[in-house]
């Protein structure tokens, strides 16, 4: 299956290369505030490695490893290292030996690669679209605030293929100790979100969609796809956790990626670049989605999700968001 | 089976989104492609192939004597077949009919010079 040798090739073959993978901190993005912070964290860091107490100077190290890495080192070791460890503990059967990369293109999406068996790509602009859309549905404003901001954002990336400004991800009521339940919130949707189009992708090898790519349509591999990811997840976070709040967030996490989609189907039908094709509409596959759970009796756990989904797709008159 | 025609009868950009398409069909994306992010694969693509292109096309002299000719669809095959030769990775139509569309004096320039 892929290895990372694979990814750099395939990079390499499409005129890409892994040095234009956006930093984990990247000085381009990053505004003057963040770099003071960011430089004084790291002043602290370098101290307790030269202090030499093995603890924290390895904990400190692997800080800094992190930080001067790009961003494969997050999905690599942290979304997909986390993933494949729970899938394992709750005894789930998944694909091994894929790769996930980024994809460095400021493009809203993930695929599975048929060349590379076991390669999956994410497209820059995806997790980026995803952390800032969690950073805004949080925020504390009004829904009609958040979702022109939303829509704002998803609109600029489209149509200028640049990616959110940081300041998407900074708002009055998300600043302070007090705001620190919402803060966590969007870190751990923005992760349940991430989970899901990794899962997703998973999907396409597990359920060995590139030999029924001929005799299956796109729409109903699609649909597979996002059917096995929700459902492992969701077992998963039950074998493991058996917490109501994980179940929730899980299913927001997809929620989130479904909402994001129905805007860039938007945006891109309004730029003139949506490419026609026998996809499913975001909307039908959030639509298949919330029917899975109802059958599964998780209607209840649902609602956050479905209000997440409202906000994006400027259903303001239905569920405002608690 | 080629559709020479299409291939003659299309604009640069419509040869660019065949090729992005041609490069990606097989994948399985999570969402249907944006032509903005197909565009670019294929530019990406050509750009960071342009040094074997050159070698393979260039050094035919079929290829070199029909681009003195007015006959675009002989032109356009002669080049299909040197590329079909190698490995490419993807249809070699819209790559040829790409370059011939952008002008082969000008990709084939130093090398028909010597």
């Amino acid at each position: 299956m892929a290895s990372r040798q694979d990814y750099l090739d395939y990079l390499a073959e499409q005129g890409y290369s892994e040095d234009e993978v956006l930093r984990m901190l990247d000085p381009a993005q990053a505004d003057s505030g963040t770099s003071t912070a960011v430089g004084g964290v790291v002043g602290i860091m370098a101290g307790l490695i030269r202090d030499g107490n093995s603890k924290e100077s390895a904990w400190a190290l692997e800080i800094l490893q992190s930080l001067n890495a790009n961003t494969n080192y997050l999905l690599q070791n942290i979304i997909n290292g986390r993933l494949k460890k729970r899938y394992l503990e709750a005894g789930i059967e998944h694909p091994e030996d894929i790769f996930p990369g980024v994809f460095p293109t400021n493009d809203f999406n993930a695929r599975a690669v048929a060349k590379v068996p076991g390669l999956v790509l994410i497209d820059t602009a995806c997790f980026e679209l995803i952390e800032a859309g969690s950073w805004i549905y949080f925020s504390r404003d009004s829904i009609d605030s958040r979702n022109a901001r939303i829509q704002s954002i998803v609109g600029d990336v489209i149509c200028t293929r640049r990616l959110p400004p940081k300041s998407a991800l900074d708002h009055p009521s998300l600043r302070g100790p007090e705001s620190s339940p919402y803060k966590s919130l969007v870190t751990d949707v923005t992760t349940a979100a991430e989970e899901f189009v990794l899962a997703h992708e998973y999907a396409h090898f597990a359920l060995g969609h590139y030999s029924q790519a001929t005799e299956k349509s796109r729409s109903r591999l699609e649909l597979d796809a996002d059917r096995w990811a929700m459902e492992s997840l969701l077992q998963e976070t039950t074998l493991l956790a058996d917490r109501r709040d994980g179940l929730i967030t899980q299913i927001a996490g997809a929620m989130m990626f479904f909402g994001l989609a129905h805007l860039v189907e938007a945006a891109q039908k309004s730029a003139g670049v949506f490419e026609s094709s026998d996809y499913p509409a975001a909307m039908e596959r959030f639509s298949v989605i919330r029917e899975l759970l109802r059958r599964f009796g998780l209607e209840e756990y649902c609602r956050h999700g479905e209000q997440i989904f409202a906000t994006m797709a400027h259903r303001s008159d239905s569920l405002r968001p608690q | 089976m080629t559709n020479f025609q299409h291939l003659l009868s299309s604009t640069e950009d419509e040869l660019l989104l065949d090729l992005g398409r041609a490069l990606t069909e097989e994948d399985l994306g999570a969402l249907p492609q944006n032509l903005d992010a197909l565009r670019e694969r294929s530019t990406r693509w050509l750009n960071a192939r342009k040094t074997q292109l050159q070698s393979l096309i260039c050094k035919s002299e079929k290829v070199q004597q029909l681009a003195t000719t007015d006959n675009s669809l002989e032109l356009l095959v002669a080049v299909i077949d040197v590329l079909e030769s190698a490995t490419l990775g993807t249809s070699a139509a819209p790559v040829a009919a790409i370059l011939c569309k952008r002008g082969l004096r000008k990709l084939c320039a130093a090398h028909w010079a010597e």
